[in-house]
């Protein structure tokens, strides 16, 4: 009976030992966006967890996010954030993390006018840092972000296509090749991915006085070869 | 002042020496009462190339007790009680250069500032008209001169703070009979600094007096009550408004207790001394913080404001007995004292006392006299003096403090809309996390594994450009501009995340640069760049790699059958091919590798003895992105290997695990270097400290 009783303990979620922590960035943090831009935002609900103590058992889901997007005269803002759900939380080294991407399609916010605007989200009492940005009609398009907004569709031929045109601009841009290599590796081409770690770790001009994530990603690569 | 302390002892003495008589006024021999002091100015000066302004703002009070000396003919005694806030400031700005001069006191007025007796004369002339004169005006202010934000001096120094010109011949008449002595008058002071021409700025006292005689018996008293005493702690509301309130009730009834005499006039209250902290907590606002004061009267139906500032306010006309207070709080370190005067019909003052504590005036919050924090603050915190910064935990290198006063860590910060307090027995450290969420578990490890109280959910609005957390402060404590530390996601960081500026305390910190965390990067990946950024927080506060003995960036390739390994001529980018030479590649286990090499060859880091690899191998300083290492028997051997990322924190130099001496067939890469390891032990956060290089 002790022994079924460690085991159902075992598998009940391990409690929470302090508040939730909720963030929000948006488009990777850019400070300022064209309208037309999709907007890709990417929530995270951090918990540290005691592994010892299990949860108390609870009658209601957590509560939901919210989000408020406001301009300049604190007017809130329509935008229809679309939820998409890639991964199951994760739980490492005593944490929990929930996280969740939530996009907002181009043709919604090309409606929006020019300005500064500010993003909130909620969860409950807990409330990320806003997010503050301004849409600007001369921003460039970022092909890196439109490249993530593709995968996200489920278009990878587009999503590579946007990188493509970014290296014949920028044919040495660090971001753009482990971009690359990040796309072949999902679609299971590794010499591919290899060769553009590789064009990567020749653009750098890393000193290597810090560990070089590069190096890190070309070594993951490697290890499917069995290097 | 010396000088006119000379011109009326010469006056006194010739009205001695002419034979006409001077005695007390109206018989009395001795006299107890308070004295108010206020001074407001500012002003500005155009000089074409420059403009300069200036303000000062003071307050002070003393409760005095003076005798007859019936050969000198004057009242002479001591101040029992007084205090004194100061602040001057003369600026100049031009479009090359810009500097502030700024003396500011907040002195108990008990004793000069030589430690001496305060001495205080009340003069009398023949016709029985008196004057007030201060003999000793010195106090121990701070200087400071700070030119293009460099400041060059900082001293306590003795400096007058009352030089209003001629005050003691300001003569008053009272009438015959009259038991008290009371009125006010103004004089003119002038600012420390002249401006450009030899211009002395000037500004106006006011001076308020009312003594009434020593011991004497009075009808009535005026008792104040206040419930919320013993727990108020000064508070202000999120956007820097009204926080709390306290209220205090004064009470005008007959000596011990029944119906007073007569009916009082009107009641006045004042908050004679009274902080300007800038801003309301530490951090907040950034900019513009100002110098409002921190406590002020709320106004009622039954108490009008009298002053521009909220310092004073008075019952409306009309008889009553009682009147009530409230005074609201607009900072989270706000201190100063209050008081109450009773005017009775028959013109006769009686000036409000404490019960809970005896005093007239009543200080604000509850504390003690040298401090300026709530005592139900302490009561709950293990703080030392007000100036104090001397927490221990984490020990860290043992250097002592997080660079915030015991004050500092009181008045507290806004983060996330939210107020929060320093700890006191633990060190602080500021983060403002603008790379986005997933970077968030980087920082809560870095908290774990350092012990530091890391505060890292500030708003823009809540972290200045400068970086300094305590910044907005003027007589508050405070020993050092403790910085905080910005991680920025930037895509030009997309190899390596790095402290620009450190290792290093976070003052000298300029940024943690970190690669963005995209949406569709792999969860493996964002993990790992989390710990990263672990690490290079943990260069922010001064701790190093294990070694510095640099790995070598290699190629290898099968060159017709042969394992070859060639250098790099420029870092990571072409290969020397005269540099080839061949090389046995074996796992540890001393076999032959089994993996062929690619065609294309294959990118190695040999990692070295005593470099970033070394000492504990699980400790998050430990380098990871080796994969080879040459075997210390044989020069033409290569031990191929696959590094783990430390999750934790070393407290020892040795190299343990795969760097152990026992490791099989060598340890890899050795001891940390001399001066390196025992990462625990190197962390320092405060800002005072010139940060040790290792």
């Amino acid at each position: 009976m002790r022994t079924l009783l460690a085991l159902l303990l075992a598998l009940l979620p391990a409690a929470a030992v302090e508040p939730p922590t909720v963030s929000v960035s948006l488009n990777s943090g850019a400070p300022r966006m064209a309208p037309g831009a999709p907007w890709i935002a990417v929530t995270t609900v951090l918990l540290e967890v005691d592994p010892e103590a299990p949860a108390p058992l609870e009658d209601e889901a957590p509560p939901a996010l919210e989000f408020v997007v406001t301009n300049e005269q604190g007017e809130a803002v329509a935008a229809d954030w679309l939820r998409r759900e890639l991964e199951p939380a994760q739980e490492l080294y005593g944490f929990r993390e929930e996280r969740l991407i939530w996009t907002v399609k181009p043709e919604v916010t090309q409606a929006l006018p020019e300005g500064r605007y500010t993003l909130i989200v909620r969860r409950g009492d807990a409330q990320a840092p806003p997010v503050e940005f301004e849409l600007k009609a001369d921003e460039p398009g970022d092909r890196l972000l439109l490249s993530q907004w593709e995968e996200l569709e489920g278009r990878p031929d587009a999503a590579m296509a946007q990188v493509d045109a970014e290296l014949v601009e920028h044919p040495e841009s660090v971001p753009a090749l482990v971009r690359k290599a990040e796309l072949h590796e999902r679609a299971g081409h590794i010499d591919e991915a290899v060769a553009a770690m590789e064009q990567a770790m020749r653009a750098s001009n890393s000193d290597g006085s810090e560990p070089s994530q590069l190096q890190h990603r070309y070594l993951e690569l490697m290890a499917i070869w069995g290097q | 002042m010396r000088r006119n302390i000379l011109c009326w002892l010469a006056v006194v003495g010739a009205s001695i020496a002419s034979g006409q008589s001077i005695r007390p006024i109206n018989g009395v021999t001795s006299w107890t009462g308070t004295v108010h002091y206020t001074a407001q100015g500012s002003g500005s000066q155009d000089n074409g190339s420059s403009v300069e302004t200036w303000k000062i703002g003071a307050t002070a009070h003393l409760t005095v007790r003076v005798d007859w000396n019936d050969q000198a003919g004057w009242y002479e005694g001591t101040v029992l009680d007084g205090h004194v806030s100061l602040e001057d400031r003369h600026e100049e700005v031009s479009p090359y250069s810009s500097s502030l001069l700024r003396t500011s006191a907040d002195e108990d007025l008990v004793t000069n500032w030589d430690g001496t007796p305060r001495h205080f004369v009340i003069q009398v002339n023949r016709n029985q008209q008196y004057a007030l004169l201060q003999i000793d005006p010195l106090v121990n202010a701070r200087q400071i001169t700070q030119t293009n934000s460099t400041v060059t001096y900082d001293a306590i120094q003795a400096v007058p703070w009352y030089n209003g010109d001629d005050a003691g011949y300001v003569y008053h008449s009272v009438a015959p009979g009259a038991t008290e002595l009371t009125g006010s008058y103004d004089s003119v002071g002038r600012s420390q600094y002249p401006l450009t021409g030899n211009v002395q700025p000037n500004y106006t006292w006011h001076v308020e007096y009312s003594f009434q005689p020593t011991g004497q018996s009075e009808d009535d008293e005026v008792v104040v009550t206040s419930d919320a005493y013993d727990e108020f702690r000064p508070q202000a509301a999120p956007d820097g408004g009204r926080g709390n309130v306290i209220a205090f009730k004064a009470v005008l009834q007959r000596k011990g207790g029944g119906a007073p005499s007569q009916k009082a006039v009107k009641f006045e209250w004042a908050l004679p001394q009274v902080s300007r902290e800038p801003g309301f907590a530490m951090n907040v606002p950034v900019a513009d913080a100002g110098s409002g004061v921190d406590l002020r009267f709320e106004a009622s139906n039954d108490l009008a404001i009298t002053d521009g500032d909220g310092l004073a306010a008075e019952t409306p006309a009309g008889l009553r007995t009682e009147s009530t207070a409230a005074v609201g709080s607009y900072d989270w370190g706000g201190w100063g004292s209050l008081r109450v005067v009773a005017t009775l019909e028959d013109g006769k003052r009686v000036q409000g006392v404490f019960v809970a504590t005896g005093d007239t005036d009543i200080r604000l919050p509850k504390r003690a006299a040298d401090s300026r924090i709530a005592e139900v603050w302490r009561k709950a915190h293990t703080a030392g003096s007000d100036d104090a910064d001397d927490e221990g935990d984490p020990v860290g290198d043992g250097n002592p403090g997080d660079g915030l006063t015991v004050y500092e860590e009181y008045r507290g910060f806004l983060e996330n809309g939210a107020h929060i307090e320093g700890d006191t027995a633990k060190k602080d450290y500021f983060i403002r996390q603008e790379a986005g969420g997933g970077y968030d578990i980087g920082v809560k490890v870095f908290r774990n594994l350092t012990g530091l109280v890391v505060h890292s959910r500030f708003t823009a609005a809540e972290f200045p450009e400068s970086r300094v957390m305590n910044a907005n402060y003027s007589q508050g404590p405070h020993v050092v501009d403790q910085h905080g530390v910005r991680i920025i996601a930037d895509a030009r960081w997309s190899d390596a995340a790095q402290a620009v500026g450190g290792p290093g305390t976070p003052g000298m910190i300029k940024g943690v640069y970190v690669p963005p965390m995209t949406a569709t990067m792999s969860a493996r990946q964002r993990v790992y760049q989390a710990f990263a950024l672990a690490h290079e927080l943990l260069h922010s506060c001064n701790v190093y790699h294990h070694g510095d003995h640099a790995d070598h960036s290699v190629f290898w390739r099968n060159d017709n059958g042969v394992d070859t390994e060639y250098d790099y001529i420029t870092s990571g980018k072409d290969i020397d091919p005269a540099s080839g030479r061949p090389i046995r590649i074996l796992g540890e286990n001393q076999q032959p590798w089994p993996m062929p090499l690619p065609p294309n060859g294959v990118r190695i880091v040999l990692g070295s003895q005593q470099g970033p690899h070394a000492g504990s191998d699980i400790c998050v300083m430990r380098y990871d992105v080796s994969n080879a290492y040459q075997a210390l028997s044989d020069a033409s051997v290569r031990y191929k290997v696959r590094e783990i990322f430390g999750t934790l924190l070393c407290h020892d130099t040795p190299g343990t695990g795969v760097n152990d001496a026992s490791h099989q067939p060598q340890s890899r890469y050795g001891d940390s270097d001399a001066g390196r390891g025992n990462c625990a032990g190197q962390i320092l956060v405060n800002d005072a400290v010139t940060a040790p290089q290792r």
